[in-house]
């Protein structure tokens, strides 16, 4: 029973569980109206991708002119795929609908069991019973007891003796039927009940399917952290891994699966309950009953096998990962891992305002072969790290402007006109410039020019007269003016 | 003549890893683990063949500076900067937190370009440009994955944040502990250098 502070949580809109808050909450209506009619209105559907939820959240809200929570401005602008975006991630922050991502990658959502159990709720106060049907319950009450009391004797005398009751019994009825040759069939109220009540049942089990799915995980969780907890030998960690998949299996939920599971792939049972199914359903026909909820007891083979499955596989599932955790290598490795990834996480945070440079190398991994070879398939996507080169297009000759007078094509050898220059000093302890080029000429013009005034500049021992000049003759109809320039030895 | 396992022998240099759902070669493998073994074993790699990890890849022992005979070196090194180190380490911790969360609904590791800025964003300095941290993150992203750590399992133009990868279970085998050991002692030497 829940306690008072339990009920008190009420007054907290953010406490409490989550069947509670969802009642609580300022838009109950678009949460129960939306997932009522998605997940179970029509059709069942135990698991919705996350694609198609969002549009068709979309399309509630777009139909239903939902702007968002009062107060709320920024979701007044937001388009209708943003703001149901924004819900579904709400809805799964305060436990409404699970999210997970499935084998192939794809997320998916599912009713939490607290909010299943609200929906189940809602949908009995807005449905008028036909007719509230107490005698099959109370034989259901009755011939559950009896089954109680029957299958857990331990006296075999006992039993014997309630086993010869029972065909005492039927003796009984075979007798009668073959002197008044007549059978009493059920009323039509009676097979109205019995079949909203088979309904009913075929629902709750469907929800439960949630909760063990919940509790199993709990329980991994539960031995898990106990292992990680304690100490432990490597050669105690097999058992230990075997023990923990037994722990798992061997308890009561574990068990009652376990053993409804197999009864689900039965191929006998499977046969009968669809046989009889279809014997229901042409019975109602021949009544002429139309019953309320007649395509969920259709579907129920489908539906439990689905939901079975999928349990199942998170049942396999956190089977293989507590196998895993407990049967590597050494829980010694994780915790040597643990603290390492602290140490690097501290260093990291140091390093944040002068983070070592790209270029420095700081892993060397072993990668792939170095192994060139044409993939089987070749790929026909454009890889996009790659960059195809563009040809380069050569400026055609006749187009290009002829720029070889900007090129110094002759190279002037300083050292050849130092020794020329040193040649006259030997001479004379002073040349100038013009006795140098009336002596040996001057063969490339301006530049040779420029190249006598850069070895005049690059000494102190030669003067250049700026005041005075004097003008060479190029060549050519060419003549040009020149500082005076005098060497000196 | 060929024999029957020669395609996995050349899928198996050609690729980073092989899954178990790398039809038909993994079945292959499981069939001819042993011939498989010893064609490698011929030129000194090993097939290191991780069934509860669901991958089986090439590892060649690390040769000693005096071994003169050892053979040539096939897999490539690849250098890892420090960004690229340190995805991979916040990475290969987040496979180990994967492994042992009883909540995931798969053993496979999915997440999205946002998840994984979430979880760096910590370590790298703010910059005022956002577009460039992204596309840094990006280029991250790609060269872990050209490395075959990551693989993309849905791209979304749209919505960039929401392109989802694969966090493959060979970044752990990758980066094994010593591996961590080694980045730890790397970095704490930049630390004091700096």
């Amino acid at each position: 029973m829940p306690t008072y502070p339990d009920y008190q949580a009420f007054f907290h809109p953010e406490r409490g569980a989550a069947s509670l808050r969802v009642l609580r909450a300022r838009n109950a209506a678009l949460i129960l109206c939306f997932l009522q009619q998605s997940f179970k209105a029509e059709t069942y559907n135990p698991v919705i991708s996350h694609a198609v939820l969002l549009a068709q959240l979309t399309d509630f809200l777009q139909d239903w002119n939902i702007t968002g929570e009062e107060g709320d401005v920024a979701a007044l602008s937001a388009a209708p795929e943003e703001k149901a975006a924004k819900f579904l991630r709400d809805w799964v922050q305060q436990g409404y609908l699970t999210l997970y991502t499935d084998d192939q990658g794809e997320d998916q959502h599912c009713l939490t069991p607290a909010l299943e159990s609200v929906l189940d709720w809602v949908t009995s106060q807005l449905t008028k019973r036909s007719f509230v049907g107490t005698e099959s319950r109370f034989l259901d009450i009755l011939q559950k007891l009896r089954e109680l009391v029957r299958e857990s004797q331990n006296d075999w005398e006992a039993r014997v003796a309630e086993l010869e009751t029972q065909r005492a019994d039927l003796d009984r009825q075979i007798r009668e039927l073959k002197l008044t040759r007549t059978v009493q069939p059920f009323e039509d109220y009676q097979v109205k009940e019995r079949f909203e009540a088979v309904n009913a049942l075929a629902r709750s089990l469907l929800k439960d399917f949630r909760e063990v799915e919940g509790n199993f995980r709990h329980i991994t969780q539960q031995i898990y952290q106990e292992q990680t907890t304690r100490p432990h030998t490597k050669g105690s960690l097999l058992t230990l891994a075997l023990d923990a998949l037994d722990e798992l299996r061997q308890t009561d939920q574990g068990r009652s699966f376990d053993a409804f599971y197999q009864h689900l792939n039965d191929p006998r049972q499977k046969a009968e309950l669809d046989e009889l199914i279809r014997q229901v359903f042409d019975l109602l026909q021949a009544r002429d009953i139309a019953p309320g909820d007649a395509q969920l007891l259709r579907k129920i083979k489908s539906h439990l096998l689905g939901e079975g499955q999928k349990v199942n596989t998170a049942f396999q599932l956190l089977a293989r990962k507590l196998e895993k955790i407990v049967a590597e290598k050494n829980l010694q490795d994780r915790r040597q891992s643990l603290a390492l990834m602290r140490d690097i996480r501290g260093l990291a945070f140091e390093v944040m305002d002068r983070p070592p440079p790209p270029t420095e190398v700081f892993l060397e991994l072993d990668g792939r072969a170095e192994y060139c070879a044409t993939a089987a398939e070749v790929s026909l996507k454009p890889r996009q790290e790659t960059i195809t080169a563009r040809e380069l297009r050569l400026a055609a000759p006749e187009d290009a402007p002829d720029l070889t007078a900007l090129v110094n094509r002759r190279v002037i050898d300083k050292s050849v006109l130092i020794g020329q220059i040193q040649a006259l000093l030997l001479q004379q302890s002073q040349v100038s410039l013009q006795q140098v080029v009336q002596t040996f000429g001057l063969r490339y013009g301006l530049t040779e020019l420029l190249a006598y005034g850069s070895i005049a500049a690059a000494s102190a021992k030669h003067l250049i007269r700026d005041e005075q000049k004097v003008l060479f003759d190029l060549g050519e109809g060419r003549a040009c003016e020149f500082p005076e320039l005098i060497f000196c030895r | 003549m060929a024999k029957p396992y020669a395609s996995v022998i050349i899928r198996l240099l050609q690729s980073h890893a092989l899954y178990t759902d790398d039809h038909p070669y993994w079945d292959l493998l499981q069939k001819h683990e042993r011939a498989v073994r010893a064609h490698f074993e011929d030129i000194g790699v090993e097939v290191e063949l991780n069934a509860n990890q669901g991958y089986a890849r090439l590892v060649q022992p690390e040769r000693g500076p005096d071994d003169e005979d050892a053979p040539l070196k096939l897999l490539r090194r690849i250098p890892l900067n420090y960004e690229q180190s340190l995805l991979c380490v916040v990475l290969r911790e987040w496979l180990e937190e994967h492994e042992s969360s009883p909540t995931a609904g798969s053993l496979r590791l999915f997440v999205t370009r946002a998840d994984v800025r979430e979880r760096v964003e910590l370590f790298f300095q703010q910059q005022p440009n956002q577009k460039a941290q992204l596309s840094r993150l990006d280029e991250l992203i790609g060269k872990l994955e050209s490395h075959g750590f990551l693989k993309t399992t849905r791209r979304d133009d749209l919505q960039p944040d929401q392109t989802q990868y694969e966090v493959k279970p060979l970044l752990k085998a990758k980066i094994s502990l010593s591996k961590l050991e080694e980045f730890r002692l790397r970095l704490q030497a930049y630390v004091e250098s700096v």
